[in-house]
């Protein structure tokens, strides 16, 4: 079979089994039509009253700016003379100093001189920029890809993990906040933990070093306006049964974008009954086919888990980017001399499951072994 | 219902899971692909009554979709990846196995440009020349656009078509 084949047969095969959309495709996309023809006539007629305002007060458009709301100061503390934004969708609020603007509903800040004439075009396509996002995923969901990250918690106590790279000649420094759990939108549409994400990229190493601390100021003023719950879940509830949950092994197999490591994740099927918070400790193991351990360096490993079900819980060998996922990082796997070996992850109460390792052809050849590096795992946490 | 409307809810029955499954193919994510494709269907039906050549209908919402992909794909990968319309219980994955899992992998990781030459090469099976036409660009670029997808996609299969090496400078061949 030629390659092109296989990429067909591979295409046919991604969508072969597509799930229902989450609402009927036609009413969804006359619905869509309709509120496109709205925007449109809104936006006309709101550029016609700022018009006409502009012409009779004499002001000019950034000092009507709408979306900067002047606030109580906020927590942590802002530096004084700084201007505060704050969106109430995404629950965020934060402080800028006077000489950077904000842009895309507080998507992005640039510096002013960076921002065009007259900073009126802030743009994440800067040479530098602190651009936001809000995220329906918990905030440790990145790991997956096996990225290098290091945790840490803003002044206001949110946890993070922060993570920095070079990507087409642009650096960037990533914050993952955890923004906790609460709803978005009207009922229960986007219920569930979310995470704020911040990042500060610049296009060279002068620029990183003139903005950047700034910039991460201005990420350490971030915090939500309104309080919201641990994304952990309640620990008021009664603990879960031994027979509500067990642990999964995800079904893809995954690796690491820029080192040799197999990323080992799972998460926690819910089974069934009342509601409950888990919190458990997971262990993971390598062992022969018949048993035995191997005994890799950095095993038995522990993590520990906090969760609600059945709200956080998987429905099947998905990570469902809650607080049940977890990962291990398994570093030079790929130098590993064992046949017929697997990894095997063990609950407090005993429940396990198992996972054969992975053939050393599934690692990308652009990123080989190395063969001084140290062979080991590690919790990605 | 005026005949258009009749006509328009035809080529919707037609063409919307076909072009939702290229969404899904070019974001990898269903949930993405739904907002791609009713937002083509609906700028679509927008403009239906100026798309006086039917037949070309399908091929003026596909641009659409792989336009909007494509500004997705520009914007910064933190931005694009954090959008409002994601939500956990609608992530996904294709039960896939063995090269075909590998190739999945590999072709989330190709460049929007070499990814949506793929995508509308070896699954809606155009001729280079449409999708040039979809792409904005010329055969030429498509076709270089395609070859060094497919070569990434050889590398990640390993050493099975040694046939046809990755001529790609400065890369390691498999």
């Amino acid at each position: 079979m030629t390659i092109e084949e296989q990429v067909r047969r591979m295409l046919v095969e991604a969508v072969e089994a597509q799930p229902t959309p989450s609402s009927a495709p036609f009413e969804g996309t006359v619905r869509r039509h309709r509120r496109r023809r709205q925007r449109v006539a809104a936006a006309a007629v709101t550029a016609l009253l700022l018009a006409a305002a502009i012409a009779v007060a004499g002001i000019g458009p950034r000092g009507t700016r709408p979306t900067l709301v002047p606030v109580a100061p906020a927590v942590p503390p802002v530096p004084p003379g700084w201007k505060t934004f704050q969106n109430r969708v995404y629950n965020l609020r934060f402080a800028y100093p006077p000489d950077w603007v904000v842009g895309r509903d507080g998507l992005v800040a640039v510096p002013r001189d960076l921002a065009g004439p007259g900073g009126s075009k802030p743009s994440t396509a800067g040479p530098f920029a602190v651009t936001l996002g809000l995220s329906n995923d918990h905030y440790r969901f990145v790991i997956q890809n096996g990225t290098q990250v290091t945790q840490g918690r803003l002044a206001g106590g949110r946890a993070f993990i922060r993570w920095s790279e070079v990507s087409s000649g642009v650096r960037s420094t990533t914050y993952n906040i955890d923004w906790g759990r609460y709803c978005i939108g009207r009922g229960s549409q986007y219920c569930g933990s979310h995470a704020i994400i911040a990042a500060i990229q610049a296009a060279n190493p002068a620029l990183l070093s003139r903005y950047g601390p700034a910039a991460e100021r201005i990420i350490g003023t971030l915090a939500p306006i309104h309080p919201t719950q641990a994304s952990t879940g309640d620990p008021s509830r009664p603990a879960c049964r031994p027979d509500q949950w067990r642990p999964v092994l995800a079904a893809p197999t995954k690796f690491a974008f820029d080192r040799p490591r197999w990323v080992i994740g799972g998460d926690v099927e819910y089974l069934g009954g009342p509601a409950c918070h888990l919190q458990v400790r997971l262990r993971l193991t390598v062992e022969r086919a018949d048993g035995t351990a191997v005994p890799v360096p950095g095993t038995p490993s522990e993590l520990t888990l906090a969760a609600d079900l059945p709200e956080d819980g998987g429905r099947s060998r998905q990570i469902m980017r809650t607080a049940t996922m977890w990962f291990w990082g398994w570093d030079n796997w790929c130098k590993q001399p064992l046949s017929q070996a697997r990894v095997r992850v063990t609950a407090d109460g005993g429940a396990s499951t198992t996972r054969p390792l992975p053939p050393r052809s599934a690692q990308d050849p652009h990123i080989p072994c190395r063969p001084d590096a140290p062979w080991a795992i590690t919790p990605l946490r | 219902m005026g005949v258009d409307e009749q006509e328009f809810r035809d080529f919707f029955a037609g063409e919307y899971w076909r072009l939702r499954q290229v969404g899904f193919l070019l974001t990898g994510d269903w949930v993405e692909a739904d907002e791609l494709t009713q937002d083509a269907m609906a700028r679509t039906y927008a403009a239906w009554a100026r798309i006086r050549q039917r037949d070309r209908a399908p091929a003026y919402a596909r641009r659409i979709l792989v336009n909007r992909y494509r500004s997705l794909a520009r914007r910064a990968r933190v931005e694009a990846r954090h959008r409002l319309a994601t939500r956990p219980e609608d992530r996904y994955e294709p039960d896939l196995s063995g090269d075909s899992q590998l190739l999945w992998e590999a072709l989330r990781q190709l460049p929007a440009r070499q990814r949506s030459a793929v995508v509308l090469r070896f699954y809606l099976d155009l001729p280079e020349a449409e999708v040039a036409r979809l792409l904005g660009a010329s055969p030429g670029t498509v076709k270089s656009w395609t070859h060094r997808g497919l070569a990434r996609l050889r590398v990640r299969l390993g050493s099975q078509y040694p046939d046809k090496p990755l001529q790609r400078r400065g890369e390691a061949r498999p």
